[in-house]
């Protein structure tokens, strides 16, 4: 048993130091599995311990800023001061961009009710994506105070999407092969509420010459929304609505060794109502190089002209419909269970959003109680550090409290450096216990 | 049982446990950092503002209204030049050719010879037919400073009158070879009648001059020679007829006179010695110099040109020493240093070798016009020196004369309709050292109403500016901000600029191509980049500014003299950064 450990345990740290994990991997939450009705949000394979259950609302926050407060705030030498130092950050970024996301999830509704061979669960969730692929040379050479540096070039190629939607539906998970086979699906109903993006194949760039005139190119510059824009909630509309799936699977291969697989957010929403484009109309080195001194024009007005029909004209036009997908995940996780108590977990997660992304490996030990499940998990992040998350579900009468975090390491270090969090937690109501 | 209850207590231990680690964990949180204050955020923006552009022409027109900048030719390029054009006035010389009023007399024995003896009465057959005939021929001279062949006049009369002492009639044909008709070429002929026996005396006849030429070479004595001057020949023929009664004597005299009255020459042919010719004398200030102020300049190759063209039949000298040039306190002449006097014209008055005549060449052919050029530069003259001196005004005090250095023997013409045009041109090319010479060329707006706006906002404010320099002078800027009355607010010192690098000859090596490059051949040169920075209170006068001027002050001290072209210029351009904070109602400070 102790060499099965072992096994497992450099299995799992080899993988671990051979792959970058990523953030917002929701691995701790992941490896409470069956303890916590609200995984059945990154595994619909579910097989509850109680015969009902009823999920307070809870929230889920993972956020990868891509860096920390600590780089964005630096002292002012000399006082006790903080400033925004976008160059700092600037400096931080390795490549030409830094990836920064937040993925808000609040539980609205969450019921379970567990079957002789699987269960059925229902949920209503409130999501919201936001991923901001932040160019060096972009917005973040432009707060850098781009605009007063001479031969500098701002290619604003910022990669910015954010949506925000509602998902309902049923869960159903089945058990086969005298429960050894389990497979579970979520279908759920996507409505819209609104969407925001910058074209991935447009670029605005403008050289800041030696002497601070300007030249403009831009190709293909604009930014879409649809939905909800702040003001009338009748854009609110089912007309942006879509399906999603997730799937999953678990096996028992041998008594204790299960594995499980696991995709999630299969789908997409398609946007229909208030469709708008913003708009830089496409120029080729475009010179703005101020006025003749020696003339009557005015600078303001030479500025003026930039945005003139016929120079960088900016507007709005209606746009066309459009699909956005879900950012879909895929979890493969391998478990084993010592003594019905110890559970080894290897899981690799994946983002199939970012195509560019690789996976987050961890390896995860839980204490597994009639009621209660703890545990700890080694991360693997996809910046190549290792993170330690903490994972913990206890039940205290019909209350059960759930908490997880991917990010536990970072708490014994400056709040100020933390670059990434990834922190769940809800309250259930569990009723019965059917095993 | 037991071991339920051995798992339970595990499990609370491990609780337990975490809780107190995630509780001393969150009491051991150092918040601090957030506890700090934020400073507001602000944002630098870099804008162009404009350019300038000068020219090194204008610059220099700039310096002086009155100031003409030209171009001089150096080794095919064009060499910017102070040009000052002067005209002389030479129109006072209708009586160039001047005939005093005079008169000529004469007299002749009328009866010597006729048989006549004594103081009689005449009887009747005393003299053959009682008439006699006698001719008598005479050559008059004028009373000129000149050697006058040939004239004719617009104005005058000639007079003439004749007394005889005889009391016989007595006709005379009086000719005049020296003056002939215009119509018909034929020479003055006049009858005159005295003591008329039959009819009325004619003893005087006065004549336009207008009507004759006069020939005033002709001899009477030797009317082929053709080789007398300022001479009027007279031939009278006389008859006498007597009657009886008549007292006549054999000592009777017949008498002439000849009047010439306000006579004024159209043309005249012959030798005007060196008779003095009227030039105005002109000046002309150099308030360019007066510009200067304190910077000093001097020029190389400074030139006077003297143009002149001319109809006269003579040549014309002018006095050169008498140029000059004055500051109002010292007063410079023009000194001739000509190492090679046959050829440009000047020559030393009568070998005097202080003094020097420019020669305006006369006309060879009548009613036409002969050009002449007499330069003065620094290889015959001082003139670098007497504008060197930073003179106010400059001096054309000529002295002009007809045929300089030829006194005699010359071959002249002169109609009253000749001219004589005559221009001085002083070039200054500007092959110059300059000393702190500064130009105000015209302030450009600066429009600074959206500078208050922002100004609570307004961390900082730099003006930015770019030098390109391809004139081959050092130099400084300085930029002085201006209310609308043009009242300096404040001034800053902007930027040292290097001077354009020369060639061998002299010139620039850099130019400034149609976008504001800065280039050698075809390598871009970078420019000067001075920044400006503008304190708070210089933020706060701005809402008052309207223009800014850039002074331009350009130095070759310690250096060779630059050579500066008309395509030499300085480019001035001109940015503005601004730090601004993001939220204008901070308390952040």
């Amino acid at each position: 048993m102790k060499n099965l450990i072992r096994i497992i345990t450099i299995t799992a740290f080899t993988v671990l130091l051979t792959n970058s994990a990523k953030a917002q991997s929701q691995i701790s939450f992941f490896h409470l599995g069956d303890y916590v009705q609200q995984s059945i949000d990154v595994s619909p394979v579910y097989i509850p311990k109680n015969s009902f259950s009823f999920g307070l609302p809870g929230v889920s926050i993972s956020s990868n800023l891509g860096f920390s407060p600590s780089d964005l705030l630096t002292e002012i030498p000399g006082s006790n001061k903080l400033e925004l130092n976008y160059g700092n950050v600037k400096n931080k970024v390795e490549g030409d961009d830094i990836n920064t996301s937040v993925i808000t999830n609040f539980n609205i509704l969450n019921l379970a009710f567990k079957r002789n061979h699987g269960s059925l669960s229902f949920f209503v969730n409130l999501k919201n994506n936001t991923n901001w692929g932040m160019s060096k040379n972009g917005l973040l050479n432009l707060l850098d105070d781009g605009l007063a540096k001479p031969n500098n070039t701002i290619l604003l190629n910022d990669d910015i999407h954010t949506t925000t939607y509602v998902e309902s539906g049923f869960g159903f998970t089945q058990q086969f092969l005298n429960d050894k086979l389990a497979v579970g699906i979520r279908v759920k109903y996507l409505l819209g509420i609104n969407d925001g993006a910058t074209n991935k194949d447009g670029e605005a760039q403008v050289d800041i010459n030696n002497d601070y005139s300007w030249t403009i190119n831009t190709n293909n510059a604009y930014a879409m929304s649809a939905g909800y824009n702040g003001e009338d909630i009748e854009h609110i509309s089912f007309k942006n609505a879509g399906i999603g799936f997730d799937i999953g699977a678990s096996y028992e291969i041998i008594p204790n060794l299960v594995i499980e697989a696991a995709v999630n957010d299969i789908g997409s929403i398609t946007w229909k109502d208030n469709l708008r484009e913003y708009y830089l109309e496409d120029v080729s080195n475009l010179e703005y190089v101020g006025t003749d001194l020696n003339s009557d024009n005015d600078v303001l007005e030479e500025l003026e002209k930039l945005t003139e029909e016929g120079n960088l004209e900016v507007g709005e036009r209606e746009g066309e419909s459009y699909k956005t997908s879900l950012a879909t995940t895929s979890y493969v996780s391998g478990s084993y269970k010592l003594s019905k108590i110890h559970q080894f977990r290897v899981t690799v997660f994946n983002n199939h959003q970012f195509t560019d992304r690789e996976s987050v490996v961890a390896l995860g030990y839980n204490v597994d109680l009639k009621n209660t499940t703890y545990g700890l998990v080694g991360i693997k992040n996809d910046q190549g550090k290792i993170d330690y998350g903490l994972n913990l579900a206890t039940k205290l009468g019909p209350l059960q409290f759930y908490l997880a975090t991917d990010n536990f390491n970072k708490i014994f270090g400056p709040l100020e450096d933390i670059n990434q969090l990834s922190f769940r937690t809800g309250v259930n109501f569990v009723f019965g216990y059917k095993k | 049982m037991k071991k339920f209850a051995q798992k339970t207590r595990i499990h609370l231990l491990v609780l337990v446990v975490i809780s107190l680690n995630i509780t001393s964990c969150s009491e051991s949180f150092d918040t601090s950092f957030f506890e700090k204050e934020i400073e507001s955020p602000s944002l630098a923006l870099g804008l162009k503002i404009g350019h300038s552009e000068y020219t090194a022409s204008a610059l220099f027109e700039e310096i002086g209204d009155d100031l003409s900048v030209g171009r001089y030719d150096d080794n095919g390029k064009s060499l910017i030049s102070f040009n000052y054009s002067q005209s002389i006035n030479s129109d006072g010389n209708t009586d160039f050719v001047k005939v005093e009023d005079q008169t000529f007399t004469g007299d002749f024995n009328l009866l010597e010879n006729t048989g006549l003896v004594g103081n009689v009465a005449y009887v009747t057959g005393v003299i053959t037919d009682d008439k006699a005939s006698k001719s008598f021929q005479e050559n008059q001279t004028l009373d000129l400073e000149y050697e006058l062949t040939a004239a004719n006049f617009s104005e005058g009369t000639f007079k003439i009158a004749l007394e005889t002492t005889t009391e016989a009639q007595t006709e005379i044909e009086f000719t005049i070879p020296s003056l002939t008709r215009k119509s018909d070429g034929g020479s003055y002929n006049k009858r005159f009648v005295l003591n008329n026996n039959i009819g009325t005396d004619i003893t005087e006849i006065e004549v336009d001059l207008i009507d004759y030429n006069f020939d005033f070479s002709y001899d009477i004595f030797n009317p082929s020679s053709l080789n007398l001057f300022n001479t009027i020949a007279i031939q009278l023929d006389a008859v006498i007829t007597f009657e009886a009664g008549d007292n006549v004597s054999d000592d009777d005299k017949l008498s002439y006179t000849i009047g010439l009255n306000t006579p004024k020459a159209k043309t005249a042919y012959g030798d005007f010695k060196e008779a003095s010719f009227n030039i105005e004398n002109e000046s002309f200030d150099l308030d360019f110099f007066n510009e200067l102020g304190d910077g000093n300049i001097s020029f190389e190759n400074p030139t006077l040109k003297i143009t002149a063209t001319s109809g006269y039949g003579f040549p014309i000298g002018l006095t050169l020493e008498s140029i000059s040039s004055t500051d109002g306190i010292t007063t410079n002449n023009l000194a001739i240093t000509d190492a090679s006097p046959n050829d440009d014209q000047i020559e030393p008055i009568n070998g005097n070798t202080m003094n020097h005549y420019a020669i305006i060449n006369g006309n060879t052919n009548n009613g036409e016009t002969i050009s002449s050029v007499i330069t003065l530069n620094n290889e015959n003259s001082n003139l670098k020196d007497l504008l060197n001196a930073k003179p106010s005004q400059f001096n054309l005090n000529v002295v002009a004369g007809a045929n300089p250095n030829s006194p005699n023997n010359n071959s002249n013409f002169f109609d009253v309709d000749h001219t004589l045009g005559l221009d001085i041109d002083v070039e200054l090319p500007l092959y110059v050292t300059f000393d702190g010479l500064t130009f105000n060329p015209n302030p450009f707006e600066f429009d600074a109403e959206s500078v208050d706006e922002l100004e609570e906002n307004l961390n900082s404010l730099d003006l930015i500016l770019l030098t390109r320099n391809s004139i081959p002078l050092s130099g400084e800027i300085n930029l002085d901000f201006l209310d609308q009355n043009g009242n300096i607010l404040f001034s800053k010192p902007a930027s040292l600029m290097e001077g354009a690098p020369v060639d061998e000859n002299g010139f620039s090596i850099y130019h400034l191509d149609e976008n504001g490059a800065l280039k050698q051949d075809s390598n871009i040169i970078d420019p000067t980049t001075t920044t400006v920075k503008l304190d708070t209170d210089n933020i706060k006068d701005l809402k008052n500014i309207t223009h800014i001027q850039a002074a331009i002050e350009f130095n070759t001290t310690d250096v060779e003299a630059a050579k500066i072209q008309s395509t030499d210029k300085v480019r001035l351009d001109l940015s503005l950064v601004v730090d601004l904070s993001i939220n204008g109602d901070d308390d952040n400070n």
